[in-house]
């Protein structure tokens, strides 16, 4: 009897028990840092209760996207994505807002602080601010970069031609005075030349395109051995370059050069730290947000790492490098915020490949991504087709 | 410390031996283990690396497989052609399970009814693998891999997608040649095996560690660690790579028993031989401890002899090695200490010696002085004495009443007379100057016969006059020499009141004569040996000897340079040795 009355006991526990968040539940993250970032995140989380998963940075959107809206039982606490990312999941509502009362966001740029916000809402905490500028050896080079054709490594991915192409007067869309009135530019005459320039310059380089190799160890080891003098990358390269064997303190930052109307053109983003509405633990995970946003921390990284600080009293304590990169990506311009911007890369990414390798004319390239983004356009605005039949 | 010598040799020995054997021998456990540790690590990473490269060429073959023919359809989607795609696809794709091509709104064109996600998660970074798919019916797992179909200029055409049997994932494991007792699985991101070993396939169902996975999923690279099996009962080397492009990662666990099985026989076999050269040294010390205090232990016998004094003559050797009287195998420090101690032994018998003798002297000398007072002062009250009893007697016929007692008044005071005689004797042989004449010992001891033939005559005893041929002549005075053998053969003869024989030899020895008076007499008990040269000491009965004959004769023997011994043996007669 007594073992019986023991068995049901223990199975009314684990009945009440299911569901339910216990306080020694790990705090699960997920992330998409590279290799000498992970290193320095475990170290930082080694004194908390956290189960982290890297997840491939190209695989991470649609993985969170299926979890997320899933409601999946291994839907993490804590997500640190690309702030492209979060206007689409923030429109699919599977993120949770920001608490504003108990975080202290006037610490935070204001370049950081547009990472999270969409419809005047905070959505996250502000991880790092990244983008694009001109990196040079100031070791040999007197004076930095200060135009596009200064350029020596083209990279033939859709992110680094948004940067060429405002610079060159173009853009994805024009936006009028009306709310409406949105229109595309990338096929324009101004994105056509944009292109054919840039592939001038791919040909132009010592450094021929490859789409499937890994372009950016290809360029930092070009870069270090001083057979291209100018690239274009963002904080992340400086570890990349690192590892290629370039001393970071011989690098020069510029700015990328702005467009002809002097607005800035290289687009600027960042990492963003937000908390699922799946999540188990929100408050524990929204503490571990601003841990991990801690002044201290990210000034520490950006003295490991070249990350920017996005808190102003980090920036203080920041690397030099770091410090020019935040400096010079105040002269850049965030990409449309948009629930559709990481899909436009998807049809642009292969046709500058296309232009680059000269499978495709610039007019052919840019007329197939106008008709890939009218359909994106098309589809967003409809429920999902439904699949196969 | 407490014990013997050599128990505190042998302990500070093996104190002296273990400790450095023990630090050492931990030492060379310690590297030799952290280095084997190293290895088996390196190999483990080295095995996952080069399966997690296998597979991720594997999914990026497949892929691109899948994307040269999207991109071949894109180009050219006539239905033959697309027929043609799918069946190249089946044929050369074996671990395709399904495929289908479906345009850019996800409707489908041709091929195979798939699951809705493989349109929906297509949009981004040019294609997609799926999470693992787990049939309910517990088959091969699979996942969905969708490629986007581009045409020449990179405009979106369509997508095809092909759901993958993921079998080969345990193909991959079950052909690597991991260690004996190894497991491997490859997890997806959600720590669920995806593929395993087939040497324990049924049992590697559970999945490997979870902390393992978790470490492994967290680490977006490779590593190592250890710990507790999936039962908890033995602890795992778990060695872990991720693989890239998924969220997989590839878990190899081995019991540590087992990986680090060479690392446990170097220890086992450190352990051994460092007890070898442990017993070795021990065995070593002890016979070396025993080689060194055997000498001291001699040492020690010795100095507890002098000190009962019953070892003041030197013994043999006490060398290492080397028992009494044997020679020393070699000369050390043990045995030149041993050496020396019995010099010095020896040195401090004779210097007993010559300190009983400077005393027996100083007590001869003031009985001498004390004697020759006396005797001067009784020699003439006593002349006075004698010569009016001797004058009366003469006026005493024979048979007068008077003449007894004064016979008996003259014997006394000739019987003192005697005495004082005696006493005069050895005062002068105290303090008078020997004459260094040679002297014929030979014919000493012939007067000496003469002088004691009517009393051994009278009292039966028998004589013995052994002389032998050739004999130095030392120098001395023969009147006090005589002196000493008769004081010696009257001794003798004092001590055979029943008869018995005496015996008198002279021989030569070691340059010298030695004279020898044997008597057949009731010995002399072994304590009373050490006093009979003393002064007055004697056991005959009162009236029978004043107690200074061997006194004086000693002293004579030691003022010519010679020395005087007494073997006894009670009943059995003493012999008194002269060494001229």
């Amino acid at each position: 009897v007594l073992r019986r009355a023991l068995f049901v006991f223990g199975l009314l526990i684990v009945a009440c028990g299911q569901g339910r968040t216990r306080a020694g539940d790990p705090i699960r993250v997920w992330h998409t840092f590279g290799p000498e970032e992970t290193e320095a995140f475990n170290e930082a989380i080694s004194d908390e209760n956290v189960v982290s998963t890297v997840i491939p940075f190209g695989r991470a959107q649609n993985r969170l996207r299926d979890v997320l809206s899933r409601n999946a039982p291994e839907c993490p606490d804590l997500v640190r994505m690309d702030a492209t990312w979060l206007p689409g999941f923030v429109h699919d509502e599977t993120l949770l807002q920001a608490p504003p009362d108990s975080i202290d966001f006037d610490d935070f740029t204001s370049e950081s602080l547009e990472l999270t916000e969409w419809n005047h809402v905070w959505w996250g905490l502000p991880q790092t601010v990244d983008g694009l500028a001109l990196l040079y050896d100031a070791s040999t080079m007197s004076r930095p970069p200060t135009t596009l054709d200064a350029i020596e490594s083209v990279r033939a991915d859709g992110y680094w031609f948004a940067a060429f192409l405002r610079a060159s007067g173009g853009d994805f869309f024009h936006t009028g005075d009306g709310l409406l009135d949105v229109r595309m530019t990338i096929d324009a005459p101004e994105a056509i030349a944009a292109l054919a320039r840039y592939a001038r310059l791919a040909e132009r380089s010592p450094l021929t395109p490859e789409p499937a190799g890994d372009e950016a160890a290809r360029e930092a080891s070009a870069f270090s051995a001083g057979r291209v003098k100018v690239i274009v990358g963002g904080p992340w390269t400086v570890a990349v370059l690192a590892r290629a064997g370039f001393d970071p303190g011989r690098l020069g930052v510029a700015p990328y050069p702005a467009g002809p109307d002097g607005k800035p053109a290289a687009p600027r983003g960042g990492q963003v730290w937000v908390v699922p509405r799946c999540a188990r633990r929100p408050r524990d995970a929204w503490r571990l947000a601003e841990k991990l946003t801690s002044a201290d921390l990210q000034a520490a990284w950006s003295h490991r790492l070249g990350t920017v600080p996005t808190r102003r009293s980090a920036l203080a304590k920041a690397s030099p490098l770091a410090r020019r990169f935040a400096e010079v990506l105040q002269a850049s311009r965030p990409l449309a915020r948009d629930p559709m911007t990481p899909e436009l890369f998807d049809d642009l990414t292969p046709a500058v490949q296309a232009a680059l390798l000269g499978d495709a004319t610039p007019e052919e390239a840019l007329a197939g991504v106008a008709r890939g983004w009218h359909r994106l356009a098309q589809r967003r605005a409809q429920p999902p087709p439904g699949g196969a039949p | 410390m407490k014990g013997g010598l050599r128990t505190r040799i042998v302990v500070l020995l093996a104190i002296a031996t273990i400790v450095p054997t023990v630090l050492v021998g931990a030492l060379a456990v310690r590297r030799a283990r952290t280095d084997v540790r190293r290895e088996v690590v390196r190999g483990h990473l080295a095995l996952v690396r080069a399966l997690g490269a296998g597979l991720d060429t594997t999914l990026q073959d497949l892929r691109h497989a899948l994307a040269l023919a999207a991109g071949a359809w894109a180009d050219n989607p006539a239905p033959d052609a697309t027929k043609r795609q799918l069946q190249r696809i089946r044929r050369e794709l074996p671990s395709v399970r399904k495929v289908a091509v479906l345009d850019a709104d996800g409707a489908l064109v041709a091929g195979d009814a798939l699951p809705e996600a493989a349109f929906e998660r297509a949009n981004t970074y040019g294609g997609y693998v799926s999470d693992v798919i787990r049939p309910k019916d517990g088959g091969p797992p699979s996942a969905l891999v969708v490629v986007q179909a581009r045409t020449r200029t990179g405009e979106l055409a369509g997508y095809v997608a092909a759901e993958i049997d993921l079998s080969f994932v345990g193909d991959t494991l079950a052909a690597a040649r991991a260690g004996a007792g190894s497991r491997l699985w490859v997890v997806d991101g959600a720590g669920e095996p995806v593929g395993w070993s087939g040497v324990v396939r049924e049992a590697a169902r559970g999945g490997p560690t979870r902390v393992v996975v978790e470490r492994a999923l967290a680490s977006g690279g490779e590593g190592s660690l250890e710990a507790g099996g999936s039962l908890a009962v033995y602890a795992n080397l778990s060695s872990y790579q991720t693989v890239k492009g998924v969220s997989w990662a590839i878990v190899l666990e081995q019991p540590t028993s087992k990986a680090y099985a060479l690392a446990a026989a170097t220890t086992r076999d450190t352990i051994l031989v460092g007890a070898a050269v442990l017993f070795v040294a021990l065995l070593a010390g002890l016979i070396f401890a025993s080689r060194l205090t055997r000498p001291l232990a001699r040492l020690s016998r010795r100095v507890e002899e002098i000190a009962e004094g019953t070892g003041g003559a030197p013994h043999g050797s006490a060398g290492r090695g080397g028992g009494e009287g044997s020679q020393p195998p070699f000369e050390d420090e043990i045995g030149a200490l041993a050496r020396r101690f019995e010099d010095m032994a020896r040195r401090v018998a004779e210097r007993e010696k010559l300190k009983e003798a400077l005393a027996r002297n100083q007590q001869l000398a003031s009985v001498g002085a004390l004697a020759a007072g006396v005797a001067h002062e009784i020699n003439n009250p006593l002349t006075t004495i004698l010569g009016y009893a001797n004058l009366l007697l003469e006026d005493k016929p024979p048979g007068h009443a008077d003449r007894e007692s004064l016979e008996l008044v003259a014997d006394e005071a000739r019987r003192v007379q005697g005495i004082v005689r005696t006493l005069l004797d050895h005062a002068r042989a105290e303090t008078g100057p020997v004459r260094r004449d040679p002297v014929d010992v030979n014919a000493l001891c012939e007067r000496t016969v003469a002088l004691v033939g009517p009393t051994l005559k009278k009292r039966g005893i028998a004589l013995a006059l052994d002389l032998g041929d050739g004999l130095a002549n030392p120098l001395g005075d023969a009147r006090r020499l005589e002196q000493v053998l008769v004081n010696l053969a009257q001794n003798a003869v004092q001590a055979m009141d029943k008869g018995g024989s005496l015996r008198l030899a002279t021989a030569p020895r070691d340059g010298r004569v030695e004279v020898a008076i044997a008597d057949t007499g009731p010995g002399i008990p072994e304590e009373l040996l050490g006093k009979i040269f003393d002064p007055f000491f004697t056991t005959k009965g009162p009236g029978v000897g004043t107690g200074l004959g061997l006194a004086i004769a000693q002293q004579i023997v030691l003022d010519h340079g010679g020395t005087i011994e007494v073997e006894s043996k009670v009943g059995r007669g003493s012999t008194f040795k002269v060494l001229l």
